[in-house]
């Protein structure tokens, strides 16, 4: 049985001044006996009857109200009554229409539905009433008698009736579902009542403790299931996620490094060894300055660049064959990789060996959709070691950070990129999708981008794309719900925390 | 990404071998393309940029005859005396042209449709749009040579251009016939426009727009064909031809080699003869991490159809296959001995490289400040940084926007890199009407300010933006949070009285380090806040920290 210190303020002040009632009583009537607002009676009240200490009963009915043009008629009678009431055999339409009170449009209805009910003929302009017109009275004067009923109390509708099908159809009534409450105290709650307790606490209070009133006091109970809405705070999945990949690359060692947004088409197309015909180079899948323009480009550096692109320099290789301008690489863009980072890092011929990695936002002129973003994450890790790196070692350095993830079974599949050599993609077997989904790049960087850096031995690396990994992490469909201002704040709030990224 | 479509029903009768779509599929990947989908008997397979070669059936199967332990393609080739003569007029329009003969072709449909279709695929990706190079294919029949490649004012041009009936001249095509239209501003900027014609003074074609109606049409009864590439890369155009050439004579063509007489000199084309390479044995161990046997390497080159031409006890001399577009370095080589071996097979090794790792002290500071604010009771955003003028400044009242970088073309509407986060986080309430209040956000993230005296003229800057919005925001409840930020982390900043039109004018301030302006606190003007279509108070804060990066 409910304990009494279970009830709350409000139930506590209701269950008293209900204790007579030991038949249903509606709530209305309820609200008035008692003086309680009719919500805030309906909300204790519920409480109180799924404490089973009072019995409620709930009827949904169909109240018929009259409208505008039924209160019209409650006020004059029917139209049609007080056209018939006012021919006694015959007259003619024309004088009729001057002597009766009926509007224009009235009086056209009224004399066609009579018409049509066979209460009057009308002949040579005349109007002659019928025989049958007294029978068609009595019934008009019968559905009056219902629109004053339904006029003067609350009338439901409890079966069919053929009359207010009518009134419904001439728009004199609606229909309003109503639901009918009605509540009675029961056994239980008289029990309860009578050990109703009046020192209780709802709220300590500071006073209370200070002058020691509680001691003589009971605390009330609260119900400890109940749900509140909270709006707490939480970090943001991707940033938690690019967090914690930057704590695997720090763990194994790589030191992290950055560069601005905005770069030269130098330094992310010419340094990469993109062909400056490259259809990436195109205005249609690189965002291009229009403002500033014109970035500086380092002297010697874009010699060295130019001779590799037109005939390989001395790396060994044929080069593009085309002419190399320097106007073209100093395009000004969105980078639309980070590669171009590391080449900056590459490009400052510090002491082998060293490892850089970089969590960081790139561009790419794509119409935002529920599959593209303008603008996402791309992790890449370089390392340039004092002896060639091979693809054996680095295969075994990505299955280290992709076990670091969570991600235990790779497969590597030969790729092309223009700055590797030889290039693998990275798929990985994700158990709960059970699919072999692509989740990275990687290579072994070729003699084209290196020497220029003065590197000799071959150097690895690799990059992957946080966004689709976040996306299959949360099972995210929408990679407009990953983030940017259309994320929905509370997926941000109940993303569950992340321990392996791909976990 | 470039695709080959085809049925798997056509692969295996060009493959002439047994092999199942599971063995196919294996293969394919191994050797680095993957099986894109597959529908009844369509198949679609991805192709890399790299491999122009590929994008026909015939060209994928060459590569994987070998690869599959079967013999190589080879080509019946002749030679003849005709002449292809490109004259020094087409210098400055379109400078290079090369051409071939293939005779007792079988043009059925499977070829036609496939003819078509690499032509569409070289020309929409290697060829640029046939910017770089552009393909023509005609009946050898009414042709007589030698075919000269011209430049003539479009006045003279007149021809009856693919699917037309009448005549059009050279300005008249690029205005009324489709392909015309598409690829006008190709030439239109020219005096003369190139012509193809042959020694009756015949046009053939206006390359790289349309062929003649009547001297370029191929049908199923033709049988012999003139190939020609025209374009701006000598080097590409042969390639180009080689690809087309070989597609056309993979079955029961026989290759007849022209001269192609260009200004300076002479060529037999299609070039059809690979380039001598020297593979250093210590590079492939370097570049694999494997030590393989002279024998195994000589067996993995076969295997992707190189020949071998000698060999040292330091190096092997191969010749690489004609058709290989992408071989540039002894790298590109070694990669295909590596594809051959099979990626899959390489013992991963681990390289001792032994350094010290660590995060940018910037990163460390960011940490510590999401920290804080989150202790503070807000929730973490990650806005984009790429947005609008109209976000930025309009909708914040702001009149004179500060400079800020744009962009030319953007597909989605957003053209300007934001200058502070503010209005991103505002833009984030709004696509959040429906949820609980109050909404307390922060972000922190690079703005770009352009900077003349930086080497990309523009630069990242970390900023910190903060609002809070309630139905009881007040000033007091952002100062508080300032007032703990400034304490926990010991800034020494200072606040004046601040004019700013986002703001409510005695309610904000702006945040000075060391006299320089460095961000805004303060209530949000009503305006501004009606503009995100938000309906409760806003104060809010943004502190850039490029000042305090030491």
């Amino acid at each position: 049985m409910v304990n009494e210190m279970d009830l709350s303020a409000i139930e506590r002040r209701i269950l008293p001044l209900i204790k007579d009632f030991n038949n249903f009583e509606r709530i209305e009537n309820l609200s008035k006996k008692t003086g309680i607002k009719k919500d805030a009676l309906i909300k204790a009240l519920s409480m109180l009857s799924e404490k089973n200490l009072v019995n409620k009963k709930e009827e949904v009915l169909e109240e018929v109200i009259l409208t505008r043009i039924g209160e019209e008629v409650l006020k004059k009678g029917f139209p049609e009554k007080n056209f018939l009431l006012g021919i006694k055999d015959s007259i003619s339409i024309k004088d009729y229409k001057k002597k009766s009170r009926l509007k224009e449009q009235e009086f056209n209805i009224s004399m066609g539905l009579l018409k049509k009910n066979n209460c009057i003929t009308i002949k040579n302009g005349e109007i002659i009433k019928n025989q049958e017109s007294n029978k068609f009275l009595k019934e008009l004067i019968k559905k009056e008698e219902l629109i004053k009923e339904i006029g003067k109390k609350e009338y439901y509708l409890k079966k069919e009736n053929k009359f207010i099908k009518e009134f419904l159809k001439r728009g004199l009534v609606q229909k309003k579902t109503r639901i009918i409450r009605e509540y009675k105290i029961n056994a239980i709650g008289k029990k309860v009542l009578k050990t109703l307790n009046e020192n209780v606490i709802e709220r300590l209070t500071p006073q209370m403790i200070s002058n020691g009133t509680w001691r003589n006091k009971k605390f009330r109970s609260y119900n400890i299931n109940l749900k509140y809405s909270y709006s707490f705070s939480k970090k943001h999945f991707l940033k938690e996620m690019m967090s914690l990949i930057k704590q695997i690359f720090v763990e194994m060692g790589f030191k992290e490094m950055k560069s601005d947004y905005v770069e030269s088409s130098f330094w992310n197309f010419d340094n990469c060894f993109m062909r400056q015909d490259h259809p990436n180079r195109e205005i249609m899948d690189t965002y291009f300055l229009k403002y500033p323009q014109k970035a500086r480009i380092p002297k010697n550096l874009s010699k060295i660049i130019k001779s590799v692109h037109e005939d390989g320099w001395k790396t060994g290789s044929k080069g593009w064959g085309s002419e190399w301008s320097e106007n073209e690489a100093g395009k000004l863009i969105l980078r639309t990789h980070t590669t171009a980072t590391t080449f900056r890092m590459l490009s400052k011929q510090l002491k082998p060996p060293y490892k850089f990695f970089s969590v960081d936002r790139i561009f790419r002129n794509e119409t935002l959709d529920f599959k593209h973003l303008h603008e996402f994450h791309q992790v890449e890790g370089v390392i340039v070691a004092d002896k060639p790196l091979s693809l054996a070692n680095l295969i075994a350095i990505l299955k280290e950070f992709y076990k670091k993830m969570g991600v235990k079974k790779l497969r590597f599949k030969p790729t092309y990129n223009p700055y590797t050599e030889p290039s693998m993609e990275i798929f990985a077997y994700l158990p709960k999708i059970k699919k072999w989904v692509e989740i990275g790049n990687s290579g072994v960087f070729r003699p084209e981008v290196l020497l220029p850096h003065g590197i000799t031995k071959p150097v690895i690396a690799w990059g992957l794309g946080l966004e689709r990994l976040a996306m299959l992490c949360y099972g995210i469909k929408d990679i407009r719900q990953v983030y940017g201002h259309f994320v929905d704040i509370d997926k941000i709030r109940n993303a569950k925390p992340m321990f392996k990224v791909s976990e | 990404m470039v695709t080959l479509n085809t049925s798997f029903k056509r692969l295996k009768k060009l493959l002439g071998a047994k092999i199942t779509l599971e063995e196919l599929e294996e293969k394919l990947f191994q050797y680095g393309m993957e099986v894109e989908s597959i529908k009844n008997d369509e198949i679609v397979i991805d192709i890399t940029p790299d491999r122009a070669d590929m994008v026909s059936p015939q060209g994928l199967v060459r590569a994987l005859r070998p690869f599959l332990g079967l013999d190589s393609i080879k080509y019946k080739v002749k030679e003849t005396k005709n002449k292809f003569i490109i004259t020094k007029e087409l210098a400055s329009i379109r400078p290079f042209a090369v051409g071939a003969i293939v005779r007792n072709v079988k043009f059925t449909d499977d070829l036609i449709k496939e003819i078509i279709w690499v032509q569409e695929k070289l020309h929409a990706t290697y060829c640029r749009s046939r910017r770089k190079a552009a393909i023509g294919i005609y009946p050898l029949d009414n042709i007589k040579f030698p075919v000269y490649f011209k430049a003539k004012t479009p006045k003279e041009i007149k021809f009856i251009p693919l699917d037309f009936n009448e005549e059009l001249t050279g300005d008249e095509i690029l205005k009324k016939h489709p392909t015309g239209i598409k690829y006008a501003h190709l030439i239109n900027k020219f005096n003369k426009y190139p012509v193809l014609e042959d020694s009756e003074g015949k046009i053939l074609s206006m390359p790289p727009i349309i062929n003649s109606e009547v001297m370029g049409k191929v049908t199923k009864d033709t049988k012999d064909v003139f190939i020609e590439v025209t374009g701006t890369n000598l080097e590409t155009v042969n390639q180009i031809l080689t690809l087309m050439t070989t597609v056309v004579a993979h079955e029961t063509g026989v290759i007849e080699k022209l001269i192609t007489v260009l200004p300076n000199k002479e060529i037999k084309t299609p070039l059809l003869e690979g380039e001598k390479m020297s593979i250093v044995f210590n590079n492939i161990k370097e570049l694999i991490g494997i030590e393989f046997t002279s024998g195994q390497i000589k067996r993995l080159l076969k295997m992707m159809d190189y020949e071998v031409l000698s060999e040292t006890e330091n190096d092997i001399i191969v010749n690489t296959p004609f058709y290989r577009t992408d071989i540039l370095h002894e790298v590109d080589v070694i990669d295909d001995i590596a594809r051959a071996y099979g990626f899959e097979n390489i013992v991963p090794k681990m390289p001792s490289v032994s350094t010290i790792g660590g995060l940018r002290d910037e990163t460390l500071f960011i940490e510590k400040l999401r920290d804080f604010m989150i202790g503070n009771g807000y929730l973490e955003e990650c806005t984009f940084a790429l947005t609008t003028e109209e976000e930025q400044y309009k909708k914040m009242r702001i009149k004179n926007p500060p400079p800020h970088a744009t962009v030319i073309e953007a597909k989605s509407p957003y053209y300007s890199l934001r200058t502070w986060l503010l209005p991103e986080l505002l833009k984030c309430v709004e696509q959040n009407l429906h949820r609980d209040f109050p909404m307390k956000l922060f972000d922190i993230g690079d703005v770009v300010i352009p900077n003349e005296k930086h080497e990309v003229k523009a630069k990242n800057e970390l900023h910190l933006g903060v609002i809070n919005v309630s139905d009881k925001a007040g000033y007091e409840n952002i100062k508080k949070v300032f007032d703990a930020l400034v304490e926990t982390f010991d800034f020494k900043f200072e606040l004046k009285r601040s004019n700013h039109d986002s703001f409510i004018k005695g309610r904000s301030a702006d945040i000075y380090y060391k006299n320089k302006r460095i961000g805004v606190i303060g209530e949000l003007h009503p305006e501004v806040i009606t503009n995100f279509s938000i309906k409760l108070p806003v104060v809010a804060m943004e502190i850039s920290f490029e000042d305090l990066k030491n």
